[in-house]
Parts: C-alpha cells; sequence; structure tokens
C-alpha cells in the first residue's frame, strides 16, 4: 500500500515535472492564413505606398488597397508593414531557421552547407502550412580546391581537381539540390594567409559550365584582386567584400559593367577591424533577450591586430559601390563569429548605414533586391501575387532601422507566428 | 507471484541505492559528458535540442547496459545467481528487477539531461515532445539491457566493465551521438546502420524532426529483430549454463 503510494507520487511528479520543462513560443493554431490588415504604412520592398489595407487569402497576397475591403478587418493601426527580411549570406544548421524566422527574417540563403538539409528545406519551400522556420535557398557543398577554404569545418566537402572538371563538379551540386553555385576562389597573388585555391582557370570553367546549365555563379572572395579576378570570368555574385584596399575605378565598372551583386558581409568583417557594433547594437542592450548561444557566436572574436584603415577600407568600398550604383545585398554570415542567427542583420543593415547608403536602398537590400537577385520569384515583395511572409513594425524603419530589431509580429505563409520573447 | 517481483525489484534497488559508489558515477557520467561536449564545447552550435537528443540516448543505453552486463556477471561468478535460481523465486523476478533498476537510472539520468539542457542549453520542446522523448528512451532500453544480460552472461566480472565499454563507446561515436553526422566523413553514418544505437536515436531524433529521413519500420523492424537474436542467444547461454 505504503509502496504503491510512493510510486504513484514519484509518477505524478515525474509527469508534473515534463510539464514544467520550457516550450517553445506559442503558435498560431486557430488563426486562418486568410484576412484583411490595415490601415498599415506598407514598405513594399522598394517604395513606400500609402496608407494601406492588405488582403491575404491562403497566405498569397491577393490585393493592396487604400480603402478598407468588406467583412472583417485586423486593425493595422497604422503600423509599418514590410517583406519578410532576406538574409543573403548565411549557413544553416541546427535551428537556424527557427531563429532566423523569429526575428523577422522569412527567407535565406545558405552558402554552403550538407546537401540533406537543403534538400530537406526545398521540399518545404512550396507549401503554405504554418512555419516556424524560414525558407531556405542554398548553395549545398561549396566548388573548392583540395584543402581549400570550406574544407576545414569538419564537413566532408567533395573537392575540384582540375579545369575538366568542372562540368562534373556542377552537374553533381545540381544533382544534390543546389539552387546556384558557389565557387571559393583566392587569386595567387593574395599575400595573407589563405587555404590552397582553386585556380583562375579553374574558376573561369565552373563559371562557365554553371552558366551553360543556367545556374547562377557566386564566388567568395576576401581580397580586393581575387573579386577582380572572379567579376572578370564572370561571376553572377562575390559574397563578400574585401578590405585589403579600397575598391578601384577598374573593379567598380567592371562590377557596374557586368551588373554582379556583391553582398558584402560586413558583420562578420566589423567583428574582426572594429568590433564595436555588436556589442552596441546587441549585446548591451538589457532589452534582449539574447540566449546563451546566440551570445557566444555574437561575442566570439576572431584573434589576430589589423590596421585601422583596414575598417576605413571595407566601408569606402561599400561606399565607392553604392555610388557606383552597384547592387549591393544585406548577408550577415551568421553564425559565424560577431554574428548570430536572426540577430544580426539589423546590424549589417547599420552598417550599410554608415557606409552611406540611405534606409530606403538598405531595406530593399535586405528584400526585394535579394529575390532578385537569386531568382526569387514570389518572395521579397508586398505586392499581388506573392506570398504573404511579412512583418509589422511598431516604428518606421526608414527612419531608425533599430524599429526592425523587435517586430510587432511576423508572418510566415500568411500565419502570424509571433515574435520573439 | 507479483509480490515475489516487487520484493524483488524493492531490494535490488535498495541494494543499488547502498553503493553511491556505482550510482553517482552512472548518472553522473552522462551528465557531465553531455554538459562538457553537447553544450560547452559543442560540436554543433546551433544545435541545442539536437545535442540533447543525442546524449539522452547515449544517456539512457548506459545503465541499461552496464546494471544487466555487471550485476549478472558479478551474481553469476559468485554463485548467487544458481542460488537464486535454486529457491522458488522465478528467474522474471531477477530480470525484471534488474531491468527496473536500470529504468530508473534512466529516468533519473533523462531529468537532469532535459533540465540541464532547459537551464544552460535553452532547449524549448513542446511537452509531447518532451514526453514522447522521454517514452520512447526508455522503451529504446529494453534492446541494451538485453545486449547488457548476454554479456553478463558471457564474460566473468572481471572482464565486463571492458568489454561493455568497447561496445558501448563506439557504438555511440558511429551513430552520432557524440558529434552529429554532418561532421564525420559519409563512411560513417554507412556503418552506423548496423548498430541499435544508431536506430534508436534515429527514432527519437524523428520527434524534433532531425533524423535522417529514414522510415520509423526500418529503425523499429531492425531494433525488434535485434532484440529476437539476443533472445534467442540468452536462451542458448542459459540453456548451456544449466549443464
Amino acid at each position: 500500500m505504503k509502496v504503491k503510494l510512493v510510486l504513484l507520487i514519484i509518477l505524478i511528479a515525474i509527469i508534473a515535472g515534463l510539464f514544467l520543462l520550457p516550450e517553445p513560443e506559442e503558435q498560431p493554431t486557430a488563426s486562418q492564413n486568410t484576412f484583411a490588415l490595415g490601415p498599415v504604412n506598407v514598405f513594399n520592398g522598394t517604395e513606400v505606398l500609402p496608407l494601406s489595407y492588405v488582403i491575404v487569402i491562403d497566405g498569397v497576397i491577393t490585393g493592396i488597397q487604400p480603402r478598407p475591403p468588406g467583412g472583417e478587418v485586423i486593425d493595422g493601426k497604422n503600423a509599418w508593414l514590410l517583406p519578410g527580411l532576406i538574409d543573403a549570406h548565411v549557413h544553416v544548421w541546427g535551428d537556424a531557421l527557427e531563429r532566423q524566422l523569429a526575428h523577422g527574417v522569412t527567407t535565406v540563403i545558405d552558402m554552403f552547407g550538407h546537401p540533406s538539409t537543403l534538400q530537406k528545406e526545398k521540399e518545404l519551400r512550396d507549401q503554405f502550412q504554418i512555419s516556424r522556420s524560414a525558407t531556405m535557398y542554398g548553395a549545398g557543398y561549396l566548388v573548392t580546391g583540395p584543402k581549400g577554404h570550406g574544407t576545414q569545418f569538419g564537413i566532408q566537402v567533395p573537392v575540384m581537381n582540375g579545369a575538366e572538371d568542372a562540368k562534373r563538379v556542377v552537374a553533381e551540386r545540381i544533382d544534390s539540390g543546389s539552387d546556384f553555385i558557389k565557387a571559393v576562389y583566392t587569386s595567387p597573388t593574395a599575400v595573407y594567409e589563405h587555404a590552397p585555391s582553386i585556380s583562375l582557370e579553374e574558376l573561369e570553367a565552373v563559371i562557365r559550365a554553371g552558366h551553360e546549365r543556367d545556374q547562377l555563379v557566386v564566388v567568395h572572395v576576401s581580397d580586393h584582386q581575387s573579386a577582380l579576378d572572379a567579376v572578370q570570368a564572370g561571376a553572377d555574385g562575390l559574397v563578400h567584400s574585401f578590405f585589403d584596399k579600397v575598391a578601384s575605378d577598374q573593379l567598380l565598372s567592371e562590377i557596374k559593367q557586368r551588373d554582379t551583386f556583391v553582398i558584402p558581409t560586413l558583420t562578420f568583417y566589423e567583428g574582426m577591424l572594429r568590433g564595436t557594433s555588436t556589442e552596441t547594437l546587441l549585446l548591451n542592450n538589457p532589452e534582449f533577450e539574447i540566449s546563451a548561444q546566440a551570445k557566444q557566436s555574437l561575442s566570439m572574436k576572431i584573434p589576430g591586430q589589423f590596421p585601422e584603415h583596414f575598417f576605413t577600407n571595407l566601408i569606402s568600398s561599400t561606399t565607392r559601390m553604392h555610388e557606383a550604383g552597384i547592387r549591393l545585398l544585406v548577408g550577415t554570415d551568421a553564425p559565424n563569429p560577431n554574428t548570430a542567427h536572426g540577430w544580426s542583420i539589423v546590424v549589417e543593415m547599420s552598417l550599410f548605414a554608415e557606409a552611406g547608403i540611405p534606409a530606403q536602398q538598405i531595406l530593399t537590400a535586405a528584400t526585394a533586391a535579394t529575390a532578385n537577385a537569386f531568382g526569387i520569384a514570389d518572395r521579397g515583395m508586398i505586392a499581388s501575387g506573392y506570398r504573404a511572409d511579412f512583418i509589422l513594425l511598431e516604428r518606421n524603419p526608414l527612419e531608425d532601422l533599430t524599429a526592425l530589431q523587435q517586430p510587432q509580429a511576423v508572418y510566415k505563409n500568411g500565419f502570424k507566428v509571433g515574435r520573439e520573447r | 507471484m507479483f509480490a515475489i517481483h516487487q520484493a524483488e525489484a524493492k531490494y535490488d534497488l535498495l541494494s543499488l541505492w547502498r553503493t553511491p559508489g556505482f550510482y553517482l558515477p552512472a548518472i553522473l557520467f552522462p551528465v557531465v559528458f553531455y554538459y562538457f561536449f553537447g553544450v560547452v564545447f559543442s560540436f554543433s552550435s546551433g544545435a541545442a535540442p539536437q545535442m540533447l537528443v543525442a546524449y539522452s540516448c547515449f544517456g539512457v543505453i548506459g545503465p541499461a547496459l552496464f546494471n544487466f552486463s555487471v550485476a549478472v556477471a558479478s551474481d553469476r561468478v559468485h554463485g548467487w545467481m544458481a542460488l537464486k535460481r535454486l529457491s522458488p523465486m522465478p528467474l522474471s523476478a531477477y530480470m525484471l528487477a534488474k531491468y527496473v533498476s536500470s529504468t530508473v537510472f534512466a529516468v533519473v539520468i533523462l531529468a537532469l539531461l532535459f533540465t540541464l539542457s532547459a537551464v544552460v542549453a535553452d532547449v524549448n520542446l513542446w511537452t509531447w515532445q518532451w514526453a514522447s522523448l522521454a517514452l520512447i528512451l526508455l522503451a529504446g532500453t529494453l534492446p541494451f539491457a538485453l545486449l547488457g544480460l548476454l554479456l553478463g552472461l558471457v564474460c566473468s566480472d572481471k572482464s565486463v566493465p571492458g568489454v561493455v565499454n568497447l561496445i558501448y563507446l563506439p557504438m555511440a561515436f558511429l551513430s552520432g551521438l557524440w558529434v552529429p553526422f554532418t561532421i564525420l566523413p559519409d563512411y560513417v553514418q554507412r556503418i552506423a546502420e548496423f548498430l541499435p544505437t544508431y536506430h534508436l536515436s534515429q527514432l527519437a531524433f524523428k520527434i524534433i524532426d532531425a533524423d535522417q529521413g529514414q522510415p520509423v519500420w526500418l529503425h523499429l523492424g531492425y531494433l525488434v529483430a535485434f532484440s529476437l537474436v539476443l533472445g534467442l542467444l540468452i536462451r542458448w547461454r542459459f540453456s548451456l549454463l544449466q549443464k
């Protein structure tokens, strides 16, 4: 009798314990992805519309109109509605996609990861179910040489052997689900310490092979000469900027002429070269509940001292690219040191602002421009026919980009999926 | 008749309770291991729930393997098992008692791991996920208890801890329970598919949607077949011991 009582108490304690364990943020269950919302200020991805009502049917935006539609309308309270943000340079694993979405990043471009993750996420892309994760497009494995950059992280990466290998490598990436091809290239003239790289000839062969198969080919570079080589070789995009010198007139005109886009990943570089933005904008803000895990990568530092002018080079190049009319895209390189999934996109945008880029163009660089650059048809804009992935902000982000830090609401596939905290 | 089962289970637990030298390390080992390699020096930052599931698998398998193998080997070598079998107590009571003890261990280890993960690694799961994880892992200890039993019937009490470690630790590593498959060479996963730890962990990973995408029946089928084969081997071994 006594034994049974004790057992019962233990069992109850265990079950009660299960209920005490933390649960994820409450998600919508009853809410529908068919609704009307307004009046809201709409930044549609490129420009601000007058106060509007947005109509969503089954997760797709079907209309934006100045007058309230008939029927029930969710009060928009003159808040700001923006397309869900797109982070153009991340590396997804673990719960990265959930974390991104919680911060209003509804789509990410993965620049190298295990193809199995991409294949899994690819299947979810076209559906309109409730989702707690950002949508992912990705490169899968990157294209690199034996012992090249990308092979050092412990993931077994197939490598490229010679220019004649290019077609095979590209076909292999396409077969394993890559949405575009990412190659890693460092010019032989680069003086800093770097991993062995494919040759310029091999890079040209990869770009040619990619273009023959109608693939976008983007290139990882981290110095001026490599950037120039990659652009001249026909890269569609550069996934990093550089800081060894300020972008030359020649480089700018080559980029401009070919309409290459650049994802400067300023946040990652800033952590290495200056290291104040993340602290000021995120870590020192007592209002933010930053998880231990995010804190870890945000406070991680790359060891080494760099001359002060490297950071000014980085910013000046960004300014010059902007002034030359080059397409710049917002990408954080999360979760590398000084970044964290979801948290860092605002840091990247503030560094764009530091380079003198107006807020409106920064917002475009984090939404419509990225979707456009990667050929994503139904995201990055608030317009009829687009997916209802958007964020609602209390304040005007055009006046203050930090308004993006705590979206009032995040909508994914038309479902309100809440906010972090 | 069940009174005997109950009494035996109770006294088996009591004897464990009186040997903190055994239960403290047995419980703390997986917890400390998880804290070091799943949280602090995680090979997989950004995958806190995955690490929890992997280390929970690792954690519950340990007591099943060790409690059975070490206790059975020692009872057998010292003649205690022969004495018990001569007594009117059914063998099932002896087995059940051992299984109850290892399950209690597993529950305690899971409780510690779950709490630790929630507190220091920010793991948030739905209550149904926490609950099904616990149930799958607890039920999944059975094949490992059988493996422990077989080892206990085969090895001497001196050799058994070493043999168990030699099976347990590599098996856990190769099944991706310490570091995720994504950072292991591809052939490791092909080896893993032959291991029970892999199939149990894949079932658990399904709860957080982080498995390798193979069907449930494959994993279940493997574990059932594995248990049946062990069952047969154990019967054969018992029949040998009886002679």
